[in-house]
């Protein structure tokens, strides 16, 4: 499955169509994009499968791109471990060919493991600056998450193994995690293909138990 | 406009209610409460900290004192067993056992910050504390006596600074695949992450899992490595046992961060401490005990430390990795006894 996408998002590099919408990387009013992107984010080679499309919103001068993440991490897939996001981007501000767009992600997002479950809800907060045109779009993206509240539901393996008298139920704040890094994104006919990457740190931690503390995701975009 | 009003009231409401819920770092909700959180968890009072402490038997016995490993990754729950009685005996009828969690550990005093822990540099979790935490405790509880030293792992390596600062106070060891006696072997030790398998879910969990529970402070980093050991991320070379998991009453993880600390290693993670200039003043016979199946403290690899030991004796358990003394703690109690009543 993992070489399948990775094949794909090769593939789709070499496609050199023709049509080109006004901004790489920015969906005008109706339209839509289904897209598919994999990498380091959280999980090692994640699917991401996405929907966005261009709204006229509160008669804002540029259009708003609303739409949808499902993220799941491919090995030992398991439907207990996956994340929705709701995603919004809109430009902030133009001048010529730089660019400043933000947006506002609310999220929810699962993990079941062996010692507990916890379902977090909370939003990502990205801001993006750079330089943009019809085929190219070049800049740098921050991206700050905050998990306003997770539900954790302990196994029988951590009461015995820990803490027998643990509690279940909703915890605040659990979590805040920070992304700062590059994006580079080249427009075709009908696809958008995109490569970011970067930092990604985890509250104050530096590194643990092999996890990478950096983010890197290459992927496309369908446009229709 | 309107409509953008009242969409900003509703996602401030919303996020009002999504805040409701616990305070993840308060005591007794993720993790227990440590002795400074708790003044009913039975406690001791030393060298300027609070250690989680007990006792068990008649204290007009020999007094034999356990060291648990880590540091931080440990603490004295994992020793519960060998309080057991096998075979019609238990150590308790001969000896006034003495159990603590170490400085930053178990329920002790926690210690330092995440930051500092990366560093080998949190202030007050160094060698020397460490022992000087065990010499007030040998003072206390054994002060006309020599004591007898049960480590570990790193309570291995614990028990011989004890040794080699007081060769005089100790009557006997017994080491349960402890750690190296000094830097040189240590820095020869290839703890990689090879064995680690980076596309495993385990692995994947743990970074998943950064999404919902960030580790800023000390209750969600010893929650966060906790979620790590019991989902699969200790390194396969030492062979834990995968259905009889080795318990803990809370991971340390500063304390394990920190490793050996500011005396014991240099800034870069290099080992720098010597438990060995002073062994030769102790000519008691010591114990080693080995499993058959951890591939980096092996017996092989023990013959460096018992070179500083020339009349120690290894004792080898079949099928057993490095949480031997939660897997074959009869075997512990049956070999000690034997031991003991030879040397004491």
């Amino acid at each position: 499955m993992q070489k399948t996408v990775l094949s794909l998002a090769i593939l789709l590099v070499f496609f050199q169509l023709t049509a080109q919408t006004e901004r790489a990387g920015i969906l005008a009013v109706n339209e839509q994009t289904i897209g598919i992107a994999t990498g380091i984010d959280y999980s090692i080679l994640p699917l991401e499968v996405s929907y966005k499309r261009g709204f006229d919103l509160f008669h804002y001068k540029y259009p708003t791109t609303l739409g949808v993440n499902v993220t799941v991490p491919l090995f030992d897939f398991d439907l207990n471990d996956f994340k929705v996001k709701l995603t919004s981007e809109a430009t902030l501000l133009r001048k010529g060919n730089f660019e400043v767009r933000g947006g506002i992600d609310p999220l929810l997002t699962r993990i079941k493991m062996k010692t507990e479950s916890m379902t977090s809800m909370g939003a990502d907060v990205h801001l993006f600056t750079g330089l943009t045109n019809k085929k190219w779009n070049v800049g740098l993206e921050v991206t700050y998450n905050q998990i306003f509240t997770t539900h954790i539901q302990h196994t029988d393996l951590y009461r015995d193994l820990v803490f027998e008298d643990v509690l279940d139920g909703w915890y605040k704040n659990t979590a805040s995690n920070l992304k700062l890094g590059f994006v580079v994104g080249r427009s075709f006919n009908k696809f958008d293909l995109f490569l970011n990457g970067g930092m990604a740190k985890t509250g104050k931690m530096k590194e643990y138990l092999y996890v990478p503390t950096m983010h890197a995701l290459i992927g496309a975009n369908y446009k229709f | 406009m309107m409509n953008l009003s009242k969409l900003l009231f509703y996602g401030v409401v919303l996020l009002l209610l999504l805040s409701c819920g616990k305070d993840p770092l308060e005591p007794n909700l993720l993790v227990p409460a440590t002795v400074d959180q708790d003044a009913t968890i039975p406690h001791f009072e030393v060298n300027n900290t609070r250690l989680h402490l007990e006792t068990f038997g008649n204290s007009s016995n020999p007094v034999l004192i356990f060291l648990h490993g880590g540091p931080g990754t440990g603490d004295y729950r994992s020793f519960s067993r060998m309080l057991l009685e096998y075979d019609g005996y238990k150590l308790t009828d001969e000896y006034f056992v003495i159990m603590y969690d170490q400085r930053g550990a178990g329920l002790s005093r926690r210690y330092g910050d995440v930051v500092e822990a990366y560093k080998y540099s949190v202030e007050e979790l160094t060698l020397e504390n460490y022992l000087k935490d065990l010499e007030g405790i040998v003072n206390h509880f054994s002060p006309d006596e020599k004591v007898i030293l049960f480590g570990h792992s790193w309570g291995g390596m614990h028990a011989m600074m004890y040794v080699n600062a007081h060769p005089d106070k100790v009557a006997a060891v017994i080491l349960s695949e402890p750690g190296s006696f000094n830097a040189d072997i240590e820095n020869e030790l290839s703890l990689t992450v090879a064995s680690t398998n980076l596309l495993g879910e385990a692995t994947n969990d743990i970074f998943w899992g950064h999404q919902n529970i960030s580790p800023n402070e000390h209750q969600m980093l010893d929650y966060t490595f906790m979620n790590g050991f019991y989902n699969g991320l200790s390194p396969e070379y030492y062979h834990f046992s995968t259905t009889d998991l080795l318990p803990v009453f809370r991971f340390g993880a500063i304390a394990s961060l920190n490793d050996l600390g500011s005396d014991g290693m240099d800034s870069e993670g290099n080992y720098t401490f010597d438990f060995t200039n002073h062994l030769d003043q102790f000519p008691t016979k010591v114990l080693f005990i080995n499993g058959d199946l951890n591939e980096v403290l092996t017996p092989e690899y023990q013959e460096q430390n018992r070179a500083f030991l020339p009349s120690s004796e290894m004792k080898i358990i079949q099928g057993v990795g490095h949480d031997l003394i939660w897997i074959k703690p009869a075997d512990h109690v049956r070999l000690m006894k034997t031991y003991l009543d030879e040397v004491l």
